[in-house]
């Protein structure tokens, strides 16, 4: 299994592909409203804007920044997941279509078996969605690193005069980690089985994502109409992706309560169903 | 002319019904989070319709949008102009020269299909809460006022330019911005075919990433030579000044600028056909 894992991985992390993903991962986290937070009556401009124009009196100076809002921005990675969900599949899902498609993954499976096959495209597709978004993230840290040096205020708030608590800032980058590291693997694993089934990586990758955008428009619609019941909420991933706010409030239930067995179904499942339909391909 | 016409419809039909054409989706709900959606915040926020135009006005104007359209492009066109042995056999019968006007109708068509998707995606987004006419809503006006500034800051690059409101109308706006794009558009999608006729189709890829980056580049940082890339010229805001009368350049050269700049690679395109071998392309085609 460790062979076909390093296979797989070589063959997503080595292809135009997973460059191209990166780059466009780096573009939506430089170039989105709201990356940066921290600007004098402006609290929806971009990286991008800011390296641009770094005399506009509107940001804060060097030494009024807290750089580690920018660091928790960047933590926090790209807000619309819609989007993110379908960029971070992409470099595993169209080699492993390309390999179903052209019927070489049999002979991988008659070698190690099928569920060792199934755990190791699995496991590549979760590892290539963390090291796309990892590598956007960490070529963004070391831009914000080298324009915002630390200053004299590294923990002051938005005006530079609160000073925030070093324990409060670890307790908010590491919630952030967390929410990435979960998202992500469930996104990728999504995906993957998706793809299993359509045998198409664009269908894969596309379909989802228009059914979340409608889906999301719905929720919306009833939102504005006053006819919101909580539950529609649940369609619109976005606000499914904070649970802080979505469960507690909506629900009166504490989120680790509902979302960690609901994340582990959901892995489970997906595995499972991946394993499936493998097995029903190979017999086709 | 008709032997054109055949080879450009059969490239458009093989084109509009692959897979890749799917991508088109994430293109649209990026328009959407980024330009449409903060729209139609501010219009809700004023209590005031958008005109219906607006939205795609918007994404032809943004700063950012621009570069990204004709890389999007690029994506949903890779592969294209096919050299399999298929289309050695349609050389065969039409001839090289009517098979690159074939191609060329083609890659002008699909240029058309691209921007008309995103003109009915941003129309349909906004159709309910809009109006059609020839006037500019008071929304994308009043965002410019003092009293709406950090409406204005809050929706980034979902506001059409003060040189496009105060220069000229919506439906000239239309016309003028769309046949920009189009040809910018041209420009790097004939780049793309110079490079594959010639045998270099990552060089291809690499020079539009160049362009198309350091387009960006010098349009952000507002320097005179933004204007010896094609991406300024295909931005109509950037034509002259929002709010005094003064023109930084005449659209008129622009059009002059990207007229010249099609004629050139349409004549590298043609010698590069010209070059192609077909039983270089049939022996790559055996090799596979």
């Amino acid at each position: 299994m460790k062979r076909a894992l390093l296979c797989n991985l070589n063959r997503s992390v080595c292809s135009p592909l997973f460059a191209a993903a990166c780059i466009a991962y780096l573009i939506l986290l430089l170039s989105t409203n709201g990356t940066v937070g921290d600007l004098k009556g402006s609290p929806q401009l971009s990286l991008f804007q800011m390296l641009m124009q770094p005399d506009n009196p509107r940001w804060l100076t060097v030494d009024e920044y807290a750089w580690y809002r920018i660091w928790d921005r960047v933590m926090h990675g790209y807000s619309h997941i819609m989007l993110l969900t379908a960029l971070i599949s992409v470099p595993a899902v169209v080699p492993f279509c390309d390999e179903l498609t052209t019927g070489n993954w049999r002979f991988t499976v008659s070698r190690i078996g099928r569920r060792k096959w199934s755990a190791a495209h699995l496991l590549n597709a979760v590892l290539c969605a963390l090291l796309v978004v990892l590598t956007g993230i960490a070529v963004t840290a070391l831009i914000c690193a080298a324009v915002f040096p630390a200053g004299d205020a590294p923990f002051a708030d938005r005006y530079g005069t609160a000073v925030v608590t070093l324990p409060a800032i670890l307790q908010y980058l590491l919630s952030n980690c967390v929410y990435l590291l979960m998202l992500i693997p469930a996104a990728a694993v999504c995906t993957l089985t998706c793809s299993a089934l359509m045998l198409n990586a664009y269908s894969a990758i596309c379909l989802p994502l228009v059914a979340q955008f409608l889906c999301k428009q719905l929720a919306w619609r009833k939102y504005r109409e006053n006819s919101l019941h909580p539950l529609w909420l649940l369609l619109d991933t976005d606000t499914l992706a904070r649970p802080e706010y979505t469960f507690p409030v909506m629900f009166a239930v504490h989120p680790a309560a509902v979302l960690i067995p609901a994340y582990v179904c959901c892995l489970l499942v997906c595995g499972l169903l991946f394993s499936r339909i493998a097995e029903r391909r190979l017999r086709q | 002319m008709r032997k054109a016409w055949t080879v450009c419809r059969t490239a458009y039909r093989e084109w509009l019904f692959r897979q890749q054409t799917l991508m088109i989706f994430p293109i649209l709900v990026f328009l959407y989070i980024n330009v449409i959606e903060p729209m139609q915040y501010y219009a809700d926020v004023m209590q005031t319709p958008l005109n219906l135009l607006e939205p795609f006005l918007c994404i032809l104007n943004s700063v950012y949008a621009v570069p990204l359209l004709p890389l999007s492009y690029l994506f949903l066109f890779a592969g294209y102009p096919k050299l399999t042995g298929a289309s050695v056999h349609q050389i065969s019968r039409t001839g090289k020269r009517t098979w690159f006007i074939g191609q060329c109708m083609f890659l002008l068509l699909a240029i058309c299909t691209f921007l008309l998707c995103i003109f009915a995606f941003s129309c349909i987004c906004v159709t309910d809460r809009a109006f059609l006419a020839n006037g500019w809503s008071i929304a994308a006006r009043q965002i410019h006022g003092a009293a709406y500034r950090d409406l204005e800051l809050q929706s980034g690059t979902a506001v059409i330019d003060l040189s496009v409101l105060n220069q000229i109308r919506p439906y000239q706006a239309l016309l003028l911005c769309a046949a920009l794009q189009i040809l910018y558009m041209c420009i790097a999608a004939l780049i793309d075919f110079c490079f594959t006729l010639s045998g270099h189709k990552l060089t291809g890829v690499l020079v539009n990433l160049i362009t198309a980056g350091l387009g960006l580049f010098l349009l952000l940082s507002d320097t005179p030579f933004k204007w010896l890339m094609p991406a300024a010229h295909a931005v109509f805001s950037g034509h002259s000044d929002g709010v005094r009368n003064t023109v930084y350049m005449p659209v008129r050269l622009s059009f002059l600028f990207d007229g010249i700049l099609l004629a050139v690679l349409f004549a590298i395109g043609f010698h590069a056909v010209r070059r192609c071998s077909l039983m270089t392309v049939l022996q790559t085609e055996g090799g596979r």
